[in-house]
C-alpha cells in the first residue's frame, strides 16, 4: 500500500511530539517525584510527593510539596 | 464584562494577527464590541494588517506611562464600527513593561467591550507571559505543518501552568485539495494530536494575502469559516468548516488536478 506524504508527516509529528514529551518538565516532575518519594519513604509513613515545575527566564524552578501521615521515629529509620 | 482571550501559537507566521483581526471583524459585524490589544511591543503589526496605521495617535506605552487614558489610545477600524484597536509601540524596550501594566490596561477596558483580544508575540519569552497572564481564555493558532504543531504542543504545556478557563484550537491556512490528495496533514489528526477543543478551521485564502496589502480584512474563500469561528466562540459550539468539501466528487477531483497544475 502506498504511503502518502500526509501519513509520513503524521508519523514524523507523532515521533517528535512523543520525544518532546519525554524531555518535558512534566516528565521530569514525574521522575523527580518518584525519586523524592523513595527518599521520603525512609523518614515518613505514606509520603505523597508533588513536584511542580515553573518555566522562568532563567531556567526551570521546581516546587516540592511533601505530605505524610507521620514522621517515623528514630528507632525505625531504615537508613 | 469582556471575555479576555489571548491568541498565541509559539511559532511565528502562522496567522495569529490575521485570525485576531478577522475574528474581531466578524464578531463586530454581528454586533459585538471588540477591542484588539497588540502587545507585541517593538514588532507591532496589527495596525498595518487592519489598515489603521495612519490613525494611530497614542499607543500602549503611552497608556502604561499615563500620557493618555486607554480609551483615548483606541483606534476605530475603518470598516467595522464596533471594532477597536489598541496599537503597540513601534520602538520600545519590552522588558520595561510588566504583566501587571498590561493587566491594568485590560481592566480599564473590560467594561466597555464584549471581547478583548490580546495578540500575543511569537515565542514563549517575556512578551508571551505578559500577554497570557492578563487573559482568561486562550486560542492557540496552528497551521498544518509539523513545526507549527510541535510549537503549539509546547505552548499548550506552558499554558497549563496559567489560570485559564478554556483553551481552544484554530487551524489556519488549510488546503483542502492537498489534504484530499494526502499531501498535507489532516485537520482531524492535528486535533487528535493536540487534544483541545477546536474552535475553527480556516482555509488558505489568497484574498487574505491580497487584502492585507491594502489593509483590509476578509476573503471570499474564508468568509464562511470566519463566521463559523465567531459563532463557535460566542455560542460554545464546535461547527467546523469543511475545507475538503469543494474538492470531493468528480468536479472536486477536477478542481484538485487543475489547482495542482496551475
Amino acid at each position: 500500500m502506498k504511503v502518502t506524504i500526509a501519513q509520513i508527516g503524521e508519523n514524523r509529528l507523532k515521533r517528535v511530539l512523543v520525544d518532546d514529551k519525554e524531555n518535558s518538565p512534566e516528565k521530569l516532575c514525574e521522575v523527580l517525584s518518584s525519586d523524592i518519594k523513595n527518599v521520603c519513604d525512609c523518614y515518613m509513613d505514606e509520603p505523597k510527593v508533588n513536584v511542580v515545575a515553573d518555566i522562568t527566564d532563567d531556567g526551570v524552578e521546581f516546587a516540592v510539596m511533601i505530605k505524610a501521615k507521620r514522621v517515623k521515629s528514630i528507632g525505625v529509620l531504615t537508613v | 464584562m469582556a471575555r479576555k482571550i489571548v491568541f498565541t501559537s509559539g511559532k511565528g507566521g502562522v496567522g495569529k494577527t490575521t485570525v485576531c483581526a478577522n475574528l474581531g471583524a466578524t464578531l463586530s459585524n454581528l454586533g459585538f464590541r471588540v477591542c484588539i490589544l497588540d502587545v507585541d511591543i517593538g514588532l507591532n503589526n496589527l495596525d498595518v494588517v487592519m489598515g489603521i496605521e495612519n490613525k494611530v495617535v497614542f499607543d500602549l506605552i503611552d497608556v502604561i506611562e499615563n500620557r493618555c487614558r486607554a480609551t483615548q489610545a483606541l483606534v476605530q477600524d475603518n470598516n467595522f464600527e464596533n471594532l477597536y484597536v489598541l496599537p503597540s509601540a513601534h520602538s520600545y524596550r519590552g522588558e520595561e513593561v510588566s504583566s501587571s501594566d498590561i493587566l491594568n490596561v485590560v481592566k480599564s477596558l473590560e467594561n466597555g467591550f464584549d471581547y478583548i483580544f490580546i495578540d500575543c508575540p511569537a515565542g514563549v519569552e517575556q512578551g508571551f507571559k505578559r500577554a497570557v497572564s492578563c487573559a482568561t481564555e486562550a486560542v492557540v493558532v496552528v497551521t498544518p505543518h509539523i513545526s507549527s504543531i510541535r510549537d503549539a504542543d509546547k505552548v499548550l504545556s506552558i499554558l497549563a501552568t496559567y489560570n485559564l478557563n478554556q483553551k481552544y484550537l484554530v487551524v489556519n491556512r488549510v488546503r483542502g485539495d492537498l489534504m484530499m490528495n494526502g499531501e498535507m496533514i489532516d485537520v482531524d489528526e492535528i486535533i487528535r494530536f493536540l487534544h483541545i477543543p477546536v474552535l475553527g478551521v480556516i482555509p488558505e485564502d489568497d484574498d487574505i494575502t491580497a487584502l492585507s496589502s491594502v489593509g483590509a480584512l476578509g476573503g471570499r474563500n474564508s468568509n464562511r469559516a470566519w463566521m463559523l469561528l465567531a459563532e463557535n466562540l460566542h455560542n460554545g459550539t464546535q461547527k467546523v468548516y469543511d475545507c475538503k468539501q469543494k474538492y470531493r466528487g468528480i468536479l472536486g477531483s477536477l478542481r484538485r488536478n487543475l489547482k495542482r497544475k496551475v
